[in-house]
């Protein structure tokens, strides 16, 4: 029996992986620091690289279409290698949850409810997330094209709003910075939106057969989600120059300057509210491929008793995981792009490339795999 | 421990079912009683089952050849003019020329002047047709009777529905009796596909409850399903249709309900033609309609009656106005307990002198004016009408006027109250849900301010998505292609070739799209 027997359809899979792109438009301080004015060069690099990515996952889910990644590591590296990936990638799942928990607490706090205890807010959020899971996957990921569309259009609409402080000036020069900052910021932008699609891999298996193979999908989503962080980010360093650098929610101040006479002042309200639903989506998005990733390497019949364990453990563990906001910039700035690049594009092309050697699954394999 | 007690619970419930089913005797097959061949044994049995009944009239009279017979017939349910002009008339004066006939049968064909008539030789079931308003008539020599249907009782006509009225669109509405109803819908829908399975519910009051759909039309599955639920009812009697709702409904315990209902045939008619199962019962004007989705409760037949653009605006309205009535409050609370700064200085001036002497917190002001306003409405509804207009002097001056000038309630949230008030109203079928949102809203205003009223919004949406009805999704309506044409604009009738996707089954298309200026050869404008 699977775990999961919801199905939903490629454009569902396709508009998730272009929320969870989506909401990482908040966190371009991690990578603005290091090229400054060139950033969104850098993502669109980053775009370039996620191609060969998508190219692994889709290829992982083609050669297995009947399982997840979890399972997809068992047949490929047998039991005890198999155990070892399995371990990591949930290590990796339950950690980025945690991350993007503690993203979600720590910007409400810091921009709309000063006073609220951090954990109060990451435990209600984590709470509406149990909720949906319990339910599984097709509604977690119902409003998935509801969301992004809605944000695409917002986030769109808002730079048109702030075009009177546009200064194109401020995008150059271009191409002055040590070659290596470009490497550094490509690979901060590649891991931390694009690269967290290796999610999507446990739920590949619940998606309908496409008919041109879900390569597109996932290209659609990333093009999507990319322009979206994109725009964003050409708008804040149009907007505000120098400083972008120095802040730590650059799209919030931007749209604080925004002011269309006096009718329509304060928009970054509209931006705090589409984010936190992008945020919202993204967590729920993580904590149920956590839950799903768990529940499969202990072999649960279902995934259900796994929901409040990850999530009093994910809520515990970004209360405490950094001391402070510095801490928590630097680590993404500096170790998580590497460490997460190891579990993003390493570990699902030694898999492609053993499973390749290997040769097709066998019957045995599959045997094992499913539960 | 818990799942102890619950097992034991159930067990408990199992028994007393069946101790019920032992005393009722309806479990018994074989207590049937057959007609006798002597007229007074059967009248013995009638008097005793019935217990001499005041209203139980019994007619013996004799036929020519100076045979007995009876006529049994309950006062104020038959028609006692039909059972003298086509009955007793042609059965006194009959003379066979070809000898008298031997069954009963026979004798409704050659003598009786009335139509519909049924045969049967179990006293038992000859007696419930009697207690639907059925004529008995019994005969000496006869071991079968018969029942000759005189139904003739008093019964509402059809008259404009309360619960929901049009501007501009038909007004007729349901009454309490049964066939009335149906032939309403029959009247709408001249289709010989259109099927109407009776079925009787209740072990004690035996109700008819009438399943209502178009073959073809209608998913099969869904058919199915609502008649298995129907069947599996164990209940004494079905008094309204409320009762069928709260034994097939998907989600008991859900804020929302899953089963539509309406009280105009030609709500019910177009529901029909889409692909839904209508379930008429006896005895109420409320019509179910079988599987329903959030959006019918933003949809009124007005809106396929007016222009597409009109009907289109009157639709945004509605979706505001639930947003409106579900988070007004909340939004307010939070705006003025925690994000003052999103506040236009002019407005947030106005707010505090308003507020200046108010001793409540926003969230009690608010408490308090919902819960007027929840106690106005309900008396609004229960009150004699004459005495309807205290309510609203009392509401009006004292709540609103009074409670503003005494400094105990700010003006703004009256206001606010006020406009949430008459946006509830805006679609009825989800008020209950709506007060019960506006509630859970407010306090995690109160708690989370902004970030909480999201919160309730991302959880109404997960909660939406997960309900179903009768296996069809409950809040899926926005597909691009079809569906949406229907849901928050409506798009011209004519562009609406198909039926809505998750409801119909098997034929989902209704016509051709045919566009009429297109047929008239006239370009669009």
């Amino acid at each position: 029996m699977k775990l999961e027997s919801g199905r939903i359809s490629p454009l569902q899979l396709m508009f998730s992986i272009c929320c969870v792109i989506q909401s990482s438009s908040m966190l371009t301080s991690f990578f603005l620091p290091v090229t400054r004015q060139d950033s969104w060069l850098c993502v669109l690099f980053s775009m370039l690289v996620a191609l060969p990515l998508y190219y692994i996952y889709c290829a992982l889910a083609k050669a297995y279409p009947d399982k997840n990644l979890i399972e997809i590591f068992e047949t490929v590296f047998g039991r005890v290698g198999g155990m070892a990936a399995s371990l990591i990638t949930i290590w990796f799942f339950v950690s980025i949850t945690t991350y993007n928990l503690r993203d979600i607490g720590l910007f409400v706090k810091q921009t709309i409810m000063v006073d609220t205890p951090v954990v109060v807010i990451m435990g209600i959020c984590i709470l509406v997330c149990a909720y949906g899971i319990y339910y599984g996957l097709r509604v977690v990921t119902r409003y998935a094209m509801a969301f992004s569309v809605l944000a695409f259009f917002i986030l769109v609409f808002s730079s048109f709003l702030a075009t009177a402080k546009w200064d194109f000036k401020n995008l150059l020069p271009m191409f002055s910075q040590p070659a290596l900052h470009y490497v550094q910021s490509t690979n901060i932008a590649l891991t931390i939106p694009f690269g967290e699609s290796v999610i999507f891999l446990m739920v590949t298996p619940n998606v309908k057969p496409a008919k041109k193979g879900l390569f597109r999908y996932f290209i659609g989503g990333m093009l999507i989600g990319g322009f979206t962080v994109l725009n964003v980010l050409i708008r804040d360093i149009a907007v505000l120059g120098n400083i972008v650098a120095m802040l730590t929610l650059p799209p919030f101040q931007t749209l604080r300057m925004v002011e269309l006479t006096r009718a329509l002042s304060r928009m970054e309200i509209i931006f705090a509210v589409v984010l936190i639903i992008l945020l919202f989506y993204k967590i729920m998005m993580l904590y149920y491929a956590s839950v799903l990733a768990i529940s499969q390497f202990f072999k649960l019949k279902s995934f259900r008793p796994v929901i409040p364990i990850v999530g009093a453990f994910c809520t515990a563990y970004a209360l405490f995981i950094h001391s402070s906001t510095i801490e928590h910039a630097v680590f993404g700035q500096q170790y998580a792009p590497i460490i997460w690049l190891f579990c993003e594009y390493l570990i699902p092309f030694v898999t492609l490339a053993v499973g390749r050697l290997r040769g097709r699954p066998q019957e045995a394999g599959l045997q094992r795999g499913t539960i | 421990m818990l799942r102890r007690v619950r097992k034991a619970w159930r067990f408990r419930r199992h028994c007393n079912q069946k101790e019920y089913l032992k005393q009722d005797g309806t479990e018994k097959t074989d207590s049937e009683t057959p007609v006798s061949e002597h007229l007074c044994e059967n009248i013995a049995y009638i008097q005793k089952t019935l217990g001499g009944s005041g209203d139980v009239k019994i007619h013996p009279f004799s036929f020519t050849d100076g045979k007995d017979a009876a006529l049994v017939f309950i006062d104020g349910l038959a028609d006692a003019k039909e059972i003298t002009q086509s009955i007793l008339l042609p059965l006194i004066g009959c003379i066979f020329p070809d000898g008298k006939p031997d069954n009963m049968g026979e004798l409704a064909q050659k003598a009786l002047c009335a139509g519909d008539t049924v045969t049967d030789s179990s006293m038992d079931s000859l007696l419930h047709n009697c207690l639907c308003g059925d004529t008995l008539l019994l005969a000496d020599g006869f071991s079968e009777g018969l029942a000759i249907s005189t139904k003739g009782f008093e019964k509402r006509t059809v008259s404009e529905p309360q619960s929901e009225t049009v501007v501009r669109g038909p007004r007729e509405g349901f009454t309490e009796n049964l066939r009335t109803n149906t032939s309403l819908l029959r009247r709408r829908i001249k289709c010989p596909a259109l099927r109407l399975d009776h079925m009787k519910i209740g072990r004690t009051a035996k109700t008819d409850v009438c399943v209502v759909y178009i073959e073809g039309v209608a998913d099969p599955k869904i058919v199915e399903t609502v008649k298995s639920r129907l069947e599996a009812i164990v209940i004494d009697s079905v008094v309204d249709s409320g009762y069928l709702e709260q034994y097939i409904e998907d989600a008991p315990f859900s804020i929302f309900p899953t089963v539509g209902y309406s009280e105009k045939p030609d709500v019910v008619a177009g529901r029909v033609l889409e692909g839904h199962v209508a379930i008429v019962s006896d005895g109420s004007p409320f019509v179910l309609t079988a599987p329903m989705l959030f959006i019918e409760s933003f949809q009124t037949s007005e809106d396929y009656y007016i222009r597409t653009i009109a009907a289109s605006m009157t639709r945004i309205l509605r979706f505001l106005a639930f947003t409106l009535t579900v988070f007004a409050p909340a939004i307010y609370i939070a705006l003025t307990t925690f994000h003052q700064e999103l506040i236009p200085i002019t407005l947030l001036y106005t707010i505090a002198d308003a507020r200046e002497g108010t001793p409540f917190p926003a969230f009690f002001e608010a408490l308090v004016l919902v819960f007027a306003f929840e106690l106005m409405r309900e008396a609004g509804v229960r009150l004699p009408r004459p005495v309807g207009q205290a309510i609203s002097i009392v509401g009006a001056l004292i709540m609103g006027e009074a409670s503003v000038s005494a400094g105990i309630v700010g003006a703004p949230m009256v206001i606010t109250i006020a406009v949430t008030a008459v946006a509830g109203f805006i679609a009825p079928r989800q008020s209950d849900a709506v007060s019960i949102l506006r509630l859970i809203a407010m306090v995690f205003a109160t708690l989370l301010g902004g970030y909480g009223i999201a919160m309730v919004f991302l959880a109404m949406l997960l909660h939406l998505a997960k309900l179903q009805s009768f296996g069809v999704p409950y809040f899926e309506t926005v597909k691009p292609d079809r569906d949406l044409k229907d849901s928050f604009i409506r798009m011209p009738l004519w562009k609406m070739a198909k039926r809505p996707r998750h409801i119909t089954g098997v034929n989902d298309t209704r016509r051709e799209g045919v566009n009429p200026l297109k047929e008239r050869g006239e370009n669009r404008r």
